[in-house]
């Protein structure tokens, strides 16, 4: 533990932190802090990046808390003793800043009112991701969770029954591993209504990985999951408990009917499995009934080679994810050596669970947080740029007080003192800012981006804005005050008060002023790139219909349809009734709807074809479908025919395929007449139609091959309905959820949605991170307008005397307005040249959030350095304008 | 309980932290940021104590007499700096006199009926 291991800007800045504090406390225990947050930071590093920022936000809440106190300490001690200790005379300079703020009362208020704005950004966002990406796991030892995938290459995959059994017994990093699968339930019963419930299936030493305890009774027995020693028990949830059963402590030994089958209570789990804990929401967050995995509806699913579960394990204490993987990967290749046909080429991945779950949203969250540190910076560069120019105005009483004794290091700290009240006072501003704008922007957010409820500023949001502010001040302040404190005073004070801008000075200021614009143009790209990419993906075609489509999802519980014939006969009977229902112009069924996050896929072999080598089977996206199927959706036929009512359970199975499909199996061919084999299931199915490409995941999915097989020859407990209406879709709801009861009275229905909030669903997040990041780039702009026109200004003040002479001597109006904008545009030229190569490398960041346009789309480039550049120019024509109107005799007359 | 007109009243009721500090020192000596580790480990990784908040209190506690620094015992690698704290007599019978009352507490709460049965 020395504190050399960590990087020195770490180091030093907790130094500065350090500072806060009395000097007498920082030579008593200083160099122990130092050292102890060494050791923390150490340790946190290797958590990763989000563990760093909060041990920074906790760190400068803890100075933030206790300088303070003990400043106030030492000052009591002090007023006994000796006087004049550091306190009285930060107190003296706190006063004095409070004065000459007041007598500038234009300048305190942007200023306060520019950084604010930044804080206040910044700490909308950092509420996010504090919600999002820094909250823990409800769980014990939350760190030790992962989820094992396997992965043949390409993106991860589920796991097998046996394999989650040769890895637990093979294994040795991990303490426990367990079985989930998440799959709803029908729920029914005498004294309930049909209902469909959140269910998972898991392994009784699932509980014992997330280290949950039963709030009532108790949860699984090992004996009680296993598949051949199964029990027809259930753990509930403790909000279906409340909700459902009014916390009846009675609840244990009560039966239920799951998917159709009665049912033991045994326990009711901690609240710590609720939903509404957004980004953990959809794994087993949410789950309101827990079942054996041994009674998985999908009855084939625990055989070898079928990957329908996901594990979750508990690391050993100390043992680093890599060194899991090493083990678990050493456990796979003896599988792959022992099981070639179905193991081949199949590799582990240890993903830390928290991770996992924050997968999808961290990079959007972190450009936002990128995005709102450049704002920030950008109001930095223009406040220092105020600064610098008051303390051109202020040189008079400076070089006094230095003339009069203060040292240097006294006029730093009472210039720092002014720049740490305005950034305070802005820290206040923006922290009531943040809040009202974190109130926007869950309202802009849709719901599908899946923002938490408990969205707030609670006491870290505070630690970092407080933090955030107090560093804002030093950045601000720091090079202005060490700007203004070494005035030459003879000259000053010869002068008679006026300012002399130093050649330095003017440089330091015109480099501020060329990197605000150069942030602003960095912002205004990324957003031009974010806006582009949304307006592709609205007109981005899914391949189907979108209008006036509803779907909807239900589950037939086994224990009721345990022959493929019933579920046939069902499918037909709710299709006959459901065509007959008023304003449904076709309908169908299908397996998973597109767009809905559900899906299939499996690997296939082509008749005739040579067997492809194991691990290395071409993969398709499944689907099962409904005669009518592709009318309903709008998707074409491009060859053959539709899935049509003849291709029933005695006829050949015939399938339809995507145009990529058949591209990719049969090059150059017909594909019509074709044969084809899935997976685990030894049947050959004829191509009999060839369908247009359909976006099934995402409208950024590559074509994929995907393959449909009809409903009768194929039937499977889930389907969705699809129905074409012919008026608002929501509108036949009804009537098809009766069409369906009338069939089957105790059969729930789920997810009524409309295609088109479907696709909303689709593109919210897209849309909202955009939206977002061009108020950003807007807020920048303007701020970096204020910039360069304050700097304008303030040339043209500077040179008012020389103006007047240069007009005098016969310049016109016209050229003094081209040497101000002349000067003014070549700032913006060297701003747009560094902002253009700051964008370049700073867009491929967003390379995976873009669609449908390159990270260095040229026209967004040119557009973004046309919009600044006009802008430029326009903040430089104003202070220009006046220059030009300096009457030479007046300004002459000054002198 | 202690006796009543003990001068350990005084020092009564002890910060959460001065509580947690004296309990990290109960079974040895240790340095600040051993004092913070066992300080997570004995609360499941819930009481982070912060180093501001940590030092503060052991410069108030070594005033008060109710720890005090050791030579240190520097182990081989360890900082240079690196200072011990030990509990003093006073300091050993503070905590005591502190966990007695909050036994005291948890009694009332218990037969208040705000606690579960024991």
């Amino acid at each position: 533990m020395t504190p050399g291991t960590i990087p020195a800007a770490a180091r030093r800045a907790y130094a500065i932190l350090l500072r806060a504090y009395p000097r007498a406390f920082r030579e008593d225990v200083g160099a122990e802090m130092a050292a102890a947050f060494a050791a923390r930071y150490r340790d946190e590093a290797a958590l990763g990046t989000a563990a760093l920022a909060a041990l920074w936000a906790r760190t400068l809440w803890d100075t933030a808390r206790n300088a303070a106190p003990e400043r106030l300490a030492a000052r009591t001690r002090t007023r006994h003793g000796r006087t004049g200790g550091d306190m009285d005379t930060l107190g003296q300079d706190i006063r004095y800043a409070l004065r000459a703020l007041a007598q500038q009362r234009a300048f305190a208020i942007v200023a306060v009112l520019t950084i604010a704005l930044g804080v206040g950004a910044n700490t909308a966002i950092f509420s996010v991701v504090n919600a999002m990406l820094l909250q823990p796991l409800p769980y014990p030892a939350a760190d030790r969770l992962v989820v094992l995938w396997t992965t043949t290459g390409s993106g991860n995959n589920a796991v097998a029954w046996p394999e989650y059994l040769d890895w637990r017994a093979q294994s040795h990093a991990f303490e426990e591993m367990g079985v989930w699968r998440g799959q709803s339930v029908t729920l029914t019963g005498a004294d309930t209504e049909p209902d469909r419930a959140s269910g998972a299936f898991v392994t009784a030493s699932f509980f014992d990985v997330v280290g949950a305890q039963a709030r009532l009774g108790r949860t699984f027995r090992p004996e009680e999951t296993e598949p051949t020693t199964t029990q027809p028990v259930t753990v509930i949830s403790h909000g279906l408990w409340t909700r459902r059963f009014g916390a009846d402590p009675g609840i244990l030994g009560r039966t239920l009917v799951l998917n159709g089958q009665p049912r033991t209570v045994i326990g009711v789990v901690g609240p710590e499995f609720e939903g509404g804990r957004a980004p953990f929401d959809g794994w087993f967050m949410g789950t309101e009934v827990w079942l054996p995995v041994a009674d998985f509806p999908n009855a084939n699913g625990l055989a070898r080679g079928q990957s329908e579960l996901l594990v979750a394990a508990r690391l050993r204490p100390h043992t680093t994810v890599a060194a899991a993987q090493a083990d678990l990967s050493l456990v796979a290749r003896h599988l792959e050596q022992a099981y070639p046909d179905t193991h081949a080429r199949r590799a582990v991945v240890v993903m830390p669970l928290h991770e996992q779950l924050v997968a999808d949203v961290r990079p959007a969250l972190l450009i936002l947080l990128g995005a709102v540190g450049l704002v920030l910076l950008i109001a930095c560069a223009n406040v220092a740029n105020l600064l610098l120019a008051r303390a051109s105005h202020r040189q008079r009483e400076l070089a006094l007080r230095s003339a009069l004794g203060a040292g240097r290091r006294r006029l730093v700290a009472q210039l720092l003192t002014e720049s740490m009240v305005l950034a305070l006072a802005a820290g206040v501003l923006g922290a009531a800012l943040g809040s009202f704008a974190l109130r926007g922007l869950v309202a802009l957010v849709p719901a599908s981006a899946g923002l938490p409820a408990n969205l707030g500023i609670d006491r870290t949001v505070l630690a970092f804005t407080a933090g955030l502010s107090l560093l804002t001040g030093m950045v601000f302040g720091l090079l202005p005050a060490w700007q203004a404190s070494r005035p030459d005073l003879v000259a000053v004070l010869r002068e008679g008060g006026r300012s002399v801008g130093g050649a330095a000075r003017r440089r330091f200021r015109d480099g501020l002023v060329v990197a605000e614009i150069a942030l602003s143009l960095v912002l205004l790209v990324g957003a031009g790139l974010l806006l582009r990419s949304v307006s592709a993906l609205q007109g981005a075609d899914p391949g189907f219909r979108t209008d006036r489509l509803l779907t909807m999802e239900f589950r037939l519980p086994p224990a009721r349809y345990p022959q493929p014939a019933q579920m046939a006969a069902f499918f037909r009977a709710i299709l006959e009734r459901m065509r007959a229902v008023p304003g449904v112009e076709s309908v169908a069924l299908v397996r998973a709807v597109p767009f809905s996050g559900n899906g299939g896929s499996s690997l296939y072999e082509i008749e005739g074809a040579a067997p492809a080598p194991p691990g290395r089977e071409p993969r398709t996206q499944t689907n099962i479908v409904s005669p009518g199927y592709f009318r309903t959706m709008g998707i074409p036929i491009l060859r053959g025919r539709d899935v049509e009512e003849r291709d029933t359970a005695d006829a050949t199975p015939v399938a339809v395929v995507s145009a990529t499909f058949a591209r990719t199996a049969w090059p150059g061919q017909d594909a019509l007449g074709k044969r084809v084999r899935f997976k685990g299931n030894d049947r050959w199915w004829t191509v009999v139609g060839v369908a247009g490409d359909v976006k099934h995941g995402s409208f950024t999915d590559a074509p994929a091959p995907q393959a449909y097989t009809p409903h009768e020859q194929d039937p499977k407990i889930f389907a969705c309905v699809v129905a074409r209406t012919t008026g608002d879709p929501m509108a036949a709801a009804d009537g098809i959820r009766r069409a369906i009861w009338s069939v089957d009275a105790q059969q729930p229905v789920w997810k009524v949605r409309s295609m088109e909030a479907l696709l909303a669903g689709a593109r919210g997040p897209a849309r909202a991170l955009s939206i977002l990041i061009a108020m950003f780039a807007a807020v920048a702009l303007v701020l970096a307008a204020v910039g360069i026109y304050g700097v304008m200004t303030y040339l043209v003040a500077q040179r008012t005397r020389e103006i007047g002479i240069r007009m005098a001597l016969g310049a016109s109006a016209h050229t003094v307005v081209a040497m101000v904008v002349g000067r003014g545009l070549a700032l913006t030229l060297a701003a747009t040249v560094l902002g253009i190569a700051g964008a370049a490398a700073l867009t491929r960041t967003l390379a995976t959030l873009l669609f449908g346009v390159g990270p260095l789309d040229p026209l967004t480039f040119v557009a973004a350095a046309a919009v600044l550049g006009g802008v430029a120019l326009l903040a430089c024509w104003l202070p220009a304008r006046r220059a030009a109107r300096v009457d030479p005799v007046v300004a002459l007359a000054e002198e | 309980m202690p006796d009543r007109s003990s001068p350990l009243e005084d020092f009564l009721p002890l910060r959460p932290v001065e509580f947690d500090i004296l309990l990290a020192l109960g079974d040895g000596e240790r340095h600040g940021y051993a004092i913070m580790q066992e300080a997570l480990r004995r609360s499941d990784g819930r009481l982070q104590l912060e180093p501001g908040t940590l030092y503060r209190a052991l410069r108030r506690m070594r005033e008060a007499g109710l720890v005090t620094e050791t030579a240190g015992r520097g182990q081989e690698g360890d900082d240079e700096r690196r200072r011990y704290y030990r509990l003093t007599a006073l300091g050993r019978r503070v905590a005591a006199a502190e966990a007695e009352r909050m036994a005291g507490l948890v009694l009332t709460a218990r037969t208040r009926g705000l606690l579960g049965k024991a």
